[in-house]
């Protein structure tokens, strides 16, 4: 209680200063009147009487100052005389403070904005309520690998109801094609159940969500995806009973969902549709994709446990399901739709406090630096009276001061760095859209402006209190204040190059993994995905209807201006969309074991087109169709495995399909593309003439002489000439999705990269901070070598020596410890080894380098000492 | 002065003040008077001391102040015992009997 009353006492004290002491001037003008009125009584004449009265009272200065001390906030008000002699030194040390200010700025804007990307992908609730009651419900096989996709029966069973679960529901991706004025467009929907909206707890925010009979009518009503809503519609707020066409059937719109809301789709889906589950099956299969929303307090395992008894009793009785052996098992939502960014985000947390350290080393020797030359400034302090606990407030609170000044600079400047982060990371890592400037961000970075800025100045002031209060001593606490900052230099020097050989490794392995030849032509190569399934002219009686319409595709889109030619496979590369085929080789030495090889249905100028030479025999022909013999191109690899030290050409190889075996003659070896994998390993790979077989996918390639940018409506235009309201998929060109295919690692390298650029940044800045400092101090002991005949150089050799010892000394170190560190970066790693010796060197010689460079402008400065003035001094 | 005989001296007059204002709430000078007075001219305290124990104890929460008019028509800060004043006067008085008995004893022995 008396804490608080004093507490309110001093702040009151604190706001009404001037009227408390002219109140206090008054009580004491009042008693001394009063004293004196009192002796003037006893017959003393009034001059008298004062001076009485005066004696009487003792020291009324003295007095009165006791009585603001009582009044006085000790901390509060030394912390504004603090502040304000803070901002002076501001002035007197330009350059010192702008300095810092810099470095501050730079560090904090960069540890916010990353610290921005951790709390938005992993801190941030995810939008819905109770998220850690909502999981996936999977199978898994004695193997191990779970499979999204969940036995239907269990699956009812589940919904007719159980303590253990508060909602289950059952969704399903899908496409839709919708007719915009004669133009189509295929648009991802997301069929759902009509509990969905219950499991995940959410509302549209316009309009409503299906009932359960709407559902089970498979209605036509649909709920816009928010950012669809704002797309195509120009976020209407009337869209409520407006209509739109799917798949030439009208549908109601009812209502829009929250704005980011995707559960675990990749993608926010443009429609949410109602999912009809049946016994007999969604979409003519025996399993779902459902979800799960456990109720309050149940435990994971045992619901699991639960499932699966459930899951046991009903396959067993179900002579349909073959993998008994399957056990339910739940994924909590959040690990499916964070997805496993979690360890990149922490190497990169890691990083930002790493820089965090640096950034307070480097104020702490700057800090050091300075205390050293106001030595004489402080021993007055103390001589009048200063306690070391007072000083150290002050020393504290100047460092703090300039690190709040450059730590709000700094997040002003995050503030644009988020946004730009989050357009760059928007289609890389999920839950882009929560990376935002929130208070977590805040609250991190004014908490590190602040740690930074006190232990910046704790450690100098602390080394200042250390050191004799003597005046005389000055130059010995010089030496030892010296003796620190080196230490702190060479800190940072270790600290920065821990984190540029993180991004070495890193960026070297994205340069690895970038496809710059990847066997194939990218450049000026369009790309056209049609979807085949909804060709008109496809059916179970004309089975070669892909083919026909592949070829006049190629035909029309030929005529397009711009096109040079045009080739046809099945799966575009770096799509992650591969098919496998089973081949076996008759007469190979490892009998029975199948060798498995990505497949491609192709037309015969495809290796023209894509640029892949031919090594051995031919390529297809158009006399490769139905009449001749099957014939089948391997690559080198698949050429070399399959049939070691012989020539492929002529061999005969077994295809094992779900339609039966099938025998092909291989006629050509083409050189290893790597369509299918964004490193560098080998794989066989097989091709097949599209003549001969009935593709089920097509990509049109188009090879064309301009940007293939430029060609996309035209060649859009082309296939519809042939097939009205066909859906297109996408439309972009081989080099976008190469590039597009490394996204993440370039993310992760870039934001890496950036740090150690800040860390090498700051070191230079701390060498050079150190060593100018040190020349000025020594501008005395310099003078005294330039007088004694030591020529500028060998003065500029010797600033150049400490650059040298500090750069050797903190790389060593840095090495050492990086060496260390790195293993826990090796599962980020791609082609590269935790150990590599180049990036090790490289960034060892480039921080040396930065080391000397930055001892430049102080030795330059050395040079310049003029021995006559600086002795006189 | 050392802190703790400084802290000796400051709660005997802190304590006299307490009591002085138990009689009834006067001002800074009144108060000064009447330790003055009752004590018979014994204690003849630095009056200046006064004050810093009267911010102290008002600090402390044991006496509330407020402006009024005094006899001679002049403002003056009146201060009053608060109840927890009143508690810490018995409190005080109570380990200074005990502190003098003590001294006594030693003494006498």
């Amino acid at each position: 209680m008396k804490i608080l009353n004093a507490l309110w006492f001093s702040v009151r004290a604190l706001f009404a200063r001037r009227r408390a002491d002219a109140d206090l001037d008054e009580e004491l003008a009042f008693h001394l009147e009063r004293e004196a009125a009192m002796h003037e009584r006893d017959g003393m004449p009034a001059a008298e009487a004062r001076r009485e009265a005066a004696r009487h009272f003792g020291g009324v200065q003295r007095y009165r100052e006791e009585c603001r001390d009582v009044r006085r906030v000790s901390w509060l008000d030394d912390a504004r005389a603090d502040i304000r002699f803070a901002l002076r030194l501001i002035r007197l040390y330009p350059g010192f403070s702008a300095n810092i200010i810099l470095i501050s700025a730079l560090g904090i804007a960069a540890c916010a904005t990353t610290f921005s990307l951790v709390s938005g992908i992993l801190l941030t609730p995810l939008p819905f309520s109770a998220p850690e009651r909502v999981y996936e419900l999977e199978l898994r096989s004695t193997e191990g690998t779970p499979s999204a996709a969940f036995p239907l029966d269990v699956y009812e069973r589940i919904a007719a109801g159980a303590p253990m679960v508060e909602a289950v529901a059952a969704h399903a991706p899908g496409n839709v094609t919708v007719d915009w004025n004669g133009e189509p467009e295929r648009l991802r929907t997301m069929l759902i159940t009509s509990s969905y909206f219950r499991v995940f707890g959410i509302a549209p925010i316009i309009g409503r969500a299906f009932t359960a009979a709407e559902a089970e009518q498979s209605a036509p009503v649909v709920v816009l995806g928010n950012e669809a809503w704002r797309s195509r519609f120009n976020a209407d707020p009337a869209i409520v009973d407006r209509r739109v066409a799917l798949d030439g059937v009208s549908n109601v719109i009812i209502g829009v969902m929250p704005p980011g809301f995707r559960a675990q789709a990749t993608t926010e889906p443009d429609l949410w549709v109602p999912l009809r589950v049946t016994a007999a099956g969604s979409r003519r299969s025996n399993t779902v994709e459902a979800d799960i929303r456990l109720a309050a307090g149940v435990a994971q395992r045992s619901a699991e446990a639960w499932l699966a008894t459930i899951a046991h009793a009903k396959m067993e009785s179900d002579t349909r399901t073959d993998s008994v052996d399957a056990s339910p098992s739940l994924a909590p939502i959040r690990t499916l739709i964070v997805g496993d960014v979690q360890r990149q985000l922490l190497v990169l947390f890691a990083a930002v406090m790493l820089v965090l350290l640096l950034v307070a080393a480097n104020v702490a020797t700057m800090f050091l630096a300075r205390s050293s030359a106001r030595e004489r400034e402080l021993g007055v302090r103390r001589a009048l009276g200063a306690s070391a606990g007072r000083q150290l407030r002050q020393l504290v609170t100047e460092s703090a001061t300039l690190t709040a000044i450059g730590g709000a600079l700094g997040i002003a400047a995050s503030y644009w760095a988020v946004a730009a982060i989050r357009g760059l990371g928007v289609r890389v890592l999920s839950r882009m859209d929560a990376v935002t400037l929130d208070w977590r961000v805040l609250l991190f970075a004014v908490t590190g402006t602040m740690l930074t800025g006190i232990v910046g100045g704790l450690v100098p002031a602390l080394t200042a209190r250390r050191n004799a209060s003597d005046m005389r001593s000055a130059s010995g606490a010089r030496v030892a204040g010296h003796r620190i900052s080196s230490v702190l230099v060479i800190a940072q020097i270790t600290l920065s190059v821990v984190l540029l050989v993180g991004a070495g490794l890193l960026v070297k392995g994205f340069l690895r993994v970038l496809p710059s030849d990847p066997g194939f032509a990218l450049e000026n190569r369009a790309t056209v995905t049609v979807e085949l399934a909804a060709l008109p002219s496809m059916s179970d009686t004309n089975r070669h209807a892909a083919r026909e319409f592949a070829r006049e595709v190629s035909d029309r889109m030929r005529q397009v201006k711009g096109v040079r030619d045009v080739a046809v496979m099945t799966f575009l590369p770096f799509r992650g969309l591969v098919s496998r085929a089973e081949i076996e080789i008759p007469g190979h030495p490892v009998e029975g074991k199948p060798f498995t090889a990505y497949q491609n249905l192709v037309t015969p100028n495809y290796f023209d087109v894509m640029r892949i030479p031919l090594r051995k025999g031919r390529a297809f022909t158009p006399g490769d169709d139905e009449s001749a013999e099957r014939a089948a191109i391997v690559n080198e690899t698949a050429g070399s495995r399959w049939w070691p030290g012989k020539n492929p050409i002529g061999r005969q190889l077994t295809l094992n399909r779900a339609r039966g075996r099938l025998s092909l003659t291989v006629v050509g070896v083409v050189r290893d593309a790597r369509l299918f994998g964004t490193d560098t390993k080998l794989r066989p790979e097989i091709y097949f003439p599209v003549a001969q077989n009935d593709p089920r996918f097509l990509s049109f390639i188009v090879h064309t002489a301009v940007d293939p940018r430029l060609l996309a409506h035209d060649l859009k235009r082309a296939v519809w000439s042939v097939a009205p309201q066909l859906p297109i998929g996408t439309t972009t060109d081989l080099a976008t999705i190469a590039f597009e295919s490394v996204r993440r690692v370039r993310f992760f390298s870039w934001a890496m990269g950036v740090f150690a650029a800040v860390a090498v940044a700051l070191s230079a800045l701390a060498v050079y901070g150190l060593l100018s400092f040190a020349v000025v101090q020594r501008r005395r002991e310099i003078g005294v070598r330039m007088a004694l005949g030591a020529s500028p150089g060998l003065i500029g050799a010797l600033i150049v020596r400490r650059a040298l010892f500090l750069g050797t000394a903190g790389v060593s170190l840095g090495i050492a410890l990086a060496r260390a560190l790195s293993r826990y970066m090796e599962s980020l790693l791609v082609e590269v080894t935790a150990t590599d010796a180049t990036v090790f060197a490289a960034t060892g010689v480039a921080v040396l380098l930065v080391a000397v460079l930055a001892a430049c402008a102080p030795m330059y400065q050395a040079t310049r000492v003029d021995p006559v003035q600086s002795l006189r001094a | 002065m050392t802190d703790r005989a400084l802290e000796g001296r400051q709660s005997a007059l802190d304590m006299m003040v307490l009591k002085a204002l138990s009689i009834e709430g006067m001002h800074g000078w009144g108060i000064s008077q009447y330790i003055q007075r009752v004590s018979r001219d014994v204690l003849q305290i630095n009056q200046g001391s006064l004050y810093p124990a009267l911010h102290r104890l008002e600090r402390d929460g044991y006496i509330r102040a407020e402006w009024r008019q005094s006899e001679n028509n002049r403002r003056a800060r009146y201060y009053s015992l608060s109840a927890g004043g009143r508690r810490q006067l018995q409190a005080e008085h109570r380990d200074w009997l005990a502190f003098s008995q003590a001294v006594q004893r030693v003494m006498q022995a």
